[in-house]
């Protein structure tokens, strides 16, 4: 992937619940242009084709140009929601076919007789057990014949499947007997995608890995035909990105829609990485290397920390309840956004959310039938949404339908004024997200006066400084696109490849040749899988990860490992640096007790796009015009701050340029977001044209 | 005290107390604490009241409460120090069983008491007459294992050694008690830090009150919640089948008076003290009567002292449900809790049948194995607790192998014990037929088997229900009973009575434990007959069961609905009377 032509370029596209946004890059002349169109649920490749056509509009491009599209989508996530996924059967070891269906035994919660486990992604009738048995540590207990396997066959042919999962106890220490079964069914029954356990995720918990695998059999065929169309119509519009097709996953990287299409599972949660990615970029441009990112939208928020650059990744991530073991940043969700429902509960507490208003009826001031007061009615009752706002495409906010609302639920019954109940409002919400904010960084160890808070989504940015003064992180970060920042994340996203292997070892007995070699065998596949999608191999890039943990226990810490040739030297380190991170992350270490290391990890990573040097810091367009300081002159309007109305500026975004300096109180209104700015504390615009509060905490 | 911070503060105070779990959960050393969290944190006033609870078992919800108070007897807050920690695990003080120690710890901001924290652990083993301290035969609570009064454990936050070599010398497994207090200390640690940051945020005083309003906020929902079930006395009785000493059946007999804004729950009636481990102290009791009242009337309502206000429980002193020092009490976490709980929801059904379910699987289904592994020649205990059948409801069904009522521990996986333990899994799954028919069917039971690879091993199993079923509701049939079956090498097949076995396995012995279905409710030939079919498909009942019970006929290789003759099947039976 070398120098480009002329009017080449590459975009992201984030497919949404109810708006699809784009981004573009021309790579020769570093433009950068966004834009944002409703979503297109029946088919998510309408938008994408408008976002596409739109921004090929602004940046004077043709679509021919288009040589990379990279994609954050929801269908993987959908699909598995809706339970919509393909006709799947499952194959276990005998004596484990209600794998799915007990899960891990619990039920989901401890006095609601009526909340259910949701039932399991493929169904008793369409599993089938194996006469087969491994031991742990890979010994073949009892072996797989080749008559039990044509039975097998048999059956499944009278299953008619449209894809299938294999998930055998303790395949993750020998494949032998998946890898048998997929071959011979790969053969007896083409046209069939097979997913084996110890190809998609080689780690031991019999539940978490066969979930992962079925989930993945079920997607399979629905991503693979979802990215076919998305093909066939770039093909229709002339680009090369037919080719050059790329598709976020949740571990913050993008792969190839081929690779997309067999491991879909792992594009799950790839709705809010691109976010994270955001901010990651950002964290590095703007030279704050720890971020807590927090995306506020309408029904929930998502918030994500990185620290040193790095964003947090987890193995336990979970989706409608049903686990996903593969490694995905590590994001928190929590029920409350702008259309979360305010009420007053039975025992007389002010409570906000999780239920939320939805887009329709939406809040009482969309003016579409709602009438209870959510957090969006609070913000325009106190000023901090302008009366004149509308969101999204919709009518003008209705000031009268917010306070009404407010009267009638809140102020009225606690006998307090419409400004106090909203004020109300906004503090419980944000002490909910300062919960969750708490729950990433000081519950594992991080201070969050080292941190930034990037706020970002429709309402991110108006409780942002706020929160993060309830919460004690000492600024806030408001991206020049608060409202397209996935978007812009992925669309300087890496492609990335995960793989892992067992090694259940006492830390005394690890023989270095070993673990040197095994590393090397993870590397060189990753090698080769970049290699077969036209990746320069040289240009692939590996690090390690060790997952180490106290003999006994059986939560694991993830450490980074040195590369080359393992030392006896090296395991001292990593042992030093998990009692350390212990220590940091629990609040104690064992030095004296053994450890265990338990899987080893490897990140294969390569670019995409070429390097031609254009990067966001030259692509962010300059404001019309690059005045000095304080010469924009703007409108003000009252907001109400503790309980007083304040006549407060109101400046738009697109006219602040670098280097701006504005004292609290203060409101930047732009398009698809509006950031408060509350009385004594300052703001500045960086070189990036991001919005910087400081918020001066302790 | 405004409507705003009380939700605040709430939230505060029942974060403190999930971060406190978090820290337990996620530092303990045994499977026990990490994976199936049997543990719980909280936050109590300085006088003891709950506060705050992060539990993640209900069967804690009565102890958490009780606890904390008898140590301040013992131990009044003004005669404690910042870093001061007191250990605990008597059952006729704490009110569970010995192998749940509780860890305490004042907590003091600018050195004045402002509130307690503490947490309790389900820990593998505390000594006694088997390994996992929970002998289905023993007499006595010297039997069960040791015994630990209230001390301190830390004295300004330097730990007692001396008592943790003593605690130590006396369990089978001191490293996984060495390694599991100490994360009862960080949780704690962690706890206390919170409560002084809140302290330091809102005053002490402040906080204080709120932690009064918070248990006055939970008792108003808890009064309000009361008023909405009828009026009126209803009673109802259920038995355990064995104390696991002597075989006859023993009652447990409630008349719950609902009386507007307030319950009087009174257990005259109930058997008197038992000679097996099954007895339930005054605190296990009151969680199970909590839990069914919370759960029927508001399953919201913030656990704490609150919620217990309204309710007047009556423990007749010397009863099963109350026992005398020193009656043994390991199984009454097991069985009895559930039991209770069964008795509670049957009385409830009368009150609000739309509001319970029919009777669960009964029992927590206990299953301990410990040893030496030849392998290493360290001792091993594999501790775990069984799901079954939740019972079904008016308009839903029971789910199928799941820990019901006053458990919810997670189970160990297959690959887990595998390489933990010289034991082999031969098969864990679901058991077609033994949910209890009814328009809407009972949850199925679940079995696992197990066989020991190396090695001698003793084993020690309880579960309930062998007998009397888990009953149904509003016609619907009971659930299937539990089995318990030993394999040994040589051929022979045990049985053991009534569900319980401890004694020794010899290697290539194999344990298999069914546990129990739950009951149905209402007539199973009001069931859908789509309903029915569906359950034929996914063999969780067999085709007989459909015809003879549900009265469901399906035809051809498909099986189809067969209309007609299902309408004429139906019609016959229901004029039988």
């Amino acid at each position: 992937m070398a120098n480009h032509k002329a009017g080449a370029w590459r975009a992201a596209v984030d497919t949404g619940g109810t708006f699809t946004d784009g981004c573009m890059l021309n790579e020769s002349t570093g433009e950068f242009h966004a834009v944002k169109v409703l979503s297109t649920p029946d088919d998510p490749s309408k938008a994408i084709m408008n976002v596409l056509g739109r921004l090929a509009e602004k940046g004077g491009v043709s679509l021919s140009g288009l040589y990379l599209l990279l994609h954050g989508t929801t269908v993987a996530t959908n699909t598995l929601l809706e339970r919509t996924g393909a006709r799947t059967a499952l194959l276990v070891t005998r004596g484990f076919r209600d794998i799915l269906r007990i899960a891990r035994q619990n039920r989901p919660h401890l006095y609601n007789f009526r909340s259910l486990r949701p039932s399991p992604v493929i169904p008793r009738r369409l599993t089938l057990e194996v006469d087969e048995r491994i031991l742990p540590g890979g010994v073949v207990y009892r072996p797989l014949s080749r008559e039990h396997i044509n039975e097998l066959i048999a059956q499944i042919k009278q299953l008619k499947p449209a894809s299938l999962a294999i998930s055998l106890i303790h395949a993750y220490a020998n494949p032998v007997h998946e890898v048998m079964l997929k071959d011979a069914l790969e053969k007896e029954i083409p046209g069939v995608p097979v997913t084996i356990s110890s190809e998609l995720l080689p780690e031991f918990g019999e539940y978490e890995r066969t979930s992962t695998t079925a989930i993945n059999a079920l997607l399979r065929p629905v991503m693979a035909s979802y990215l076919d169309k998305l093909q066939a119509g770039l093909e229709e519009i002339g680009s090369e990105a037919r080719s050059g097709l790329f598709v976020m996953q949740s571990n913050g990287g993008v792969i190839s829609s081929r690779q997309a299409a067999a491991e879909c599972s792992r594009t799950v949660l790839s709705g809010p990485a691109g976010g994270v990615l955001a901010g990651v970029m950002l964290a590095k441009k703007a030279g704050r290397p720890n971020i807590i990112t927090a995306d506020m939208g309408g029904t929930s928020t998502d918030v994500s920390l990185i620290y040193r650059n790095n964003p947090r990744y987890t193995t336990e991530g979970n989706v409608g309840g049903f686990p996903l073991r593969l490694p995905m940043l590590d994001i928190h969700t929590i029920g409350a956004g702008g259309g979360s429902i305010a009420y007053i509960d039975r025992g007389g507490a002010l409570r906000v959310g999780p239920a939320s208003s939805g887009a329709s009826p939406g809040p009482a001031c969309y003016g579409l039938g709602g009438t209870e007061p959510t957090v969006t009615d609070a913000n325009l009752v106190l000023g901090r949404l302008g009366p004149g706002s509308r969101l999204g495409e919709g009518n003008p906010l209705d000031h009268e339908a917010a306070v009404r609302a407010i009267y009638d639920r809140i102020a009225k019954p606690l006998d307090i004024t419409v400004e106090k109940a909203a004020e109300g409002i906004i503090t419980v919400v944000n002490a909910g997200m300062s919960r969750a904010l708490r729950l990433i960084s000081v519950q594992r160890g991080y201070d969050p006066r080292e941190f930034l808070l990037m706020a970002f989504g429709g309402a991110g940015p108006l409780h942002a400084a706020e929160l993060s003064r309830e919460t004690g992180i000492s600024g806030v970060l408001v991206p020049r696109y608060p409202g397209v920042s996935s978007a812009v994340g992925i669309l300087f996203a890496d492609a990335r490849r995960d793989y892992t292997s067992v090694m259940v070892t006492p830390w005394d007995k690890i023989d270095l040749e070993k673990l040197t070699e095994n590393f090397k065998i993870l590397e060189n596949k990753g090698r080769v899988d970049f290699a077969g999608e036209g990746f320069d191999p040289q240009l692939v890039s590996t690090r390690r990860f060790v997952d180490i943990k106290y003999t006994g226990q059986s939560y694991e810490l993830t450490m980074q490992a040195p590369a080359g040739k393992f030392t006896a030297g090296d395991l001292k380190l990593l042992e030093r640096s998990f009692h350390l991170t212990h220590r940091s992350e629990y609040g104690f270490a064992r030095e004296d007790a053994s450890l265990e290391l338990v899987t080893i990890r490897v990140t294969a990573t390569a670019s995409p796009y070429a390097g031609t040097g254009s990067d966001i810091q030259d692509s962010i367009p300059a404001p019309p015009s690059t005045t000095g300081q304080n010469r924009v002159q703007p409108d003000h309007r009252n907001v109400v701050f503790t309980g007083t109305p304040v006549e407060t500026p109101v400046y738009p975004r697109q006219m602040l340029a670098a280097g701006m300096e504005i004292s609290g109180p203060a409101v930047v209104e732009q398009d698809d977001a509006t950031t408060i700015i509350p009385p004594g504390m300052r703001a500045r615009i960086d070189s990036l044209l991001n919005l910087l509060i400081y918020v001066g905490v302790a | 005290m405004d409507a705003v911070t009380l939700e605040i503060l709430r939230n505060a105070l029942q974060s403190v107390a999930e971060e406190m779990g978090v820290t337990l959960t996620r530092t303990a050393l045994s499977p026990n604490i990490k994976d199936r969290r049997d543990c719980s944190t909280a936050v109590y006033t300085t006088e003891g009241q709950l506060v705050a609870q992060a539990e993640h078992i209900p069967l804690h919800l009565g102890l958490m409460p009780t606890v904390v108070k008898a140590v301040l007897a013992r131990f009044p807050i003004t005669t404690l120090n910042p870093g001061d920690a007191i250990v605990i695990n008597d059952p006729y003080i704490s009110g569970s069983h010995l192998p749940d120690i509780c860890l305490i710890t004042p907590v003091f901001y600018r050195s004045r008491p402002v509130a307690v924290v503490a947490n309790l652990a389900h820990h593998v083993d505390v000594g006694g007459s088997v390994p996992g301290s929970m002998s289905t035969e023993a007499r006595e609570i010297f039997q069960e294992g040791m015994r630990i009064p209230p001390v301190k454990i830390c004295r300004r936050g330097v730990i007692n050694r001396e008592i943790m070599d003593i605690i130590a010398s006396n369990v089978r497994t001191p490293d996984e008690f060495q390694g599991d207090m100490q994360a009862q200390i960080s949780a704690n640690t962690a706890g206390d830090r919170r409560i002084q940051e809140l302290a330091g945020k809102y005053g002490s005083l402040k906080l204080m009150e709120y932690m009064t309003g918070i248990i006055e906020y939970s008792e108003r929902r808890m009064r309000s919640g009361l008023a909405e079930l009828p009026s009126g006395t209803y009673t109802f009785e259920d038995f355990l089948e064995t104390d696991g000493v002597q075989g006859k059946p023993i009652n447990i007999k409630v008349s719950l008076t609902m009386n507007g804004e307030s319950a009087l729950v009174d257990f005259t009636g109930t058997h008197p003290q038992v000679e097996g481990p099954v007895n339930s102290t005054r605190g296990v009791t009151l969680a199970c009567v909590y839990y069914a009242l919370k759960a029927v009337v508001d399953p919201g309502i913030p656990s704490n002292e609150g919620l217990a206000i309204p309710i007047e429980v009556i423990t007749p002193p010397g009863s099963l449900v109350n026992p005398a020092f020193p009656a043994a009490v390991a199984h009454a976490n097991i069985n009895t809790a559930q039991r209770i709980a069964d008795t509670m929801l049957g009385a409830l059904a009368q009150a609000a049948p739309e509001r319970v379910t029919a009777a669960g699987t009964g029992s927590m289904s206990n299953f301990t194995v410990g040893g030496i592994d030849p392998s290493g020649g360290r001792y091993y205990s594999y501790v775990e607790t069984y799901g079954g059948g939740q019972g079904a409801k008016i308009d839903q069904d029971g789910m199928d192998g799941v820990h019901v009522n006053m458990t919810n521990t997670r189970n160990t996986p297959v690959e887990v014990i595998e390489l933990s333990y010289p034991l082999l899994v031969n098969g864990y799954g679901l058991l077609p037929d033994t949910g209890g028919p009814g328009k809407f069917r009972g949850g199925v039971g679940l079995y696992r088997s197990i066989t020991v690879l190396r090695g001698k091993a003793t084993v020690s199993v309880s579960t309930e229900r062998s007998r009397l079923k888990p009953w149904g509701l509003a016609g619907g049939h009971p659930g299937a009973s539990s089995v318990l079956k030993i394999k040994h090498t040589n051929g022979d097949t045990e049985k053991p009575m009534y569900g319980k076995y401890t004694g020794i396995l010899q290697e290539g012995d194999t344990v298999i434990l069914e546990t129990a279905g739950g009951g149905g409710f209402g007539d199973p030939l009001q069931r859908e007959p789509e309903a029915v079919r569906t359950d034929v498909l996914e063999e969780l009942i067999s085709r007989q069961q459909a015809e003879e019970v549900y009265g469901v006929v399906l035809t051809g290789e498909e099986l189809g609905i067969d209309h007609e003759a299902t309408k004429k099947k139906r019609n016959s039976a229901q004029s039988v009377p």
